[in-house]
């Protein structure tokens, strides 16, 4: 008796990055139109950003944790209900090279060497390493890669954290009417944007590559 | 990062773009977290002569 698995992914990707960074900004701006004619161009800020930490890595490197985390999602926020793949790696980066220690691994982009028992061998022979090598990308090639494709650039502002715990916390149905809400005309006044996250969007081809490093690394199966 | 993958449908339709990520249809996110830090330099790696062939 055989068992025939069906497996429902398919090619269409897409992929996207937020990410933090430190501009200085004029405040108190009253006039919105000004406000946006002075808007640091963000495309401008990411490439700044990207070049900047590809020479930090190159002067004096950096440690880099990486947790990655896979699942299904069915919504537009694309929050994750079912958690199939948890992953936490930690390494040290310098220009071209990571050093992974908990694993033993020194690796390039492109191909590395892993200490089993007392001999090193390719990063490929072994099944953990190829899963490393294929999904923890170095930090400063994703934004490379973002960079040097059709990317969609624009400035989000980060979420706003709720504490549940918080005793001055209220559900959302029963607090009380702010005095607009209570009918008439309201007036709402715009918060200044923090211009502190970026969010970018990569083009087709990024996506596409990404998509094939995590279906090479076999984390797909649990998903057919 | 958010890496979004699309699935195809129950009857094993392919979903349009348009709709593969959208509120209601199930898709398959990767989310990756670095979290850097460049505050302390790091020494330079010595790499073991065994290693070094394989970074070639």
């Amino acid at each position: 008796m055989g068992m025939t698995s069906v497996c429902r992914v398919t090619t269409l990707a897409t992929i996207f990055l937020v990410l933090g960074v430190g501009v200085m900004v004029v405040a108190d701006q009253p006039d919105s139109k000004k406000q946006r004619a002075r808007a640091p161009d963000a495309s401008r800020v990411f490439r700044d950003a990207v070049r900047k930490l590809d020479a930090v890595s190159r002067q004096s490197g950096y440690q880099v944790q990486c947790d990655v985390q896979g699942g299904l999602s069915k919504k537009a926020d694309h929050k994750v209900w079912m958690f199939q793949v948890y992953e936490q790696h930690q390494g040290q980066v310098r220009g071209d090279l990571m050093y992974m220690p908990e694993r033993k691994i020194y690796r390039t982009p492109q191909k590395g060497a892993i200490l089993i028992g007392e001999y090193w061998m390719p990063l490929f022979n072994d099944p953990a390493g190829e899963r490393i090598q294929r999904i923890i990308a170095f930090p400063a090639q994703v934004l490379l890669d973002a960079l040097s494709s059709k990317a969609k650039i624009k400035w989000i502002e980060p979420p706003e954290k709720v504490d549940i715990n918080d005793p001055d916390y209220v559900e959302p149905m029963d607090a009380p009417l702010e005095p607009d809400e209570g009918g008439g005309t309201a007036v709402v006044e715009k918060k200044q944007p923090s211009y502190r996250r970026i969010k970018v969007e990569a083009g087709e081809k990024v996506a596409v590559h990404y998509f094939t490093q995590i279906q090479n690394s076999g984390l797909l199966g649990g998903f057919s | 990062m958010k890496v979004l993958i699309g699935r195809k449908s129950q009857d094993e339709k392919v979903i349009p773009e348009s709709q593969a990520f959208s509120e209601g249809v199930e898709h398959i996110v990767f989310s990756y977290s670095y979290q850097l830090d460049s505050s302390e330099p790091v020494e330079e790696f010595v790499i073991p002569i065994g290693a070094k062939k394989y970074l070639k």
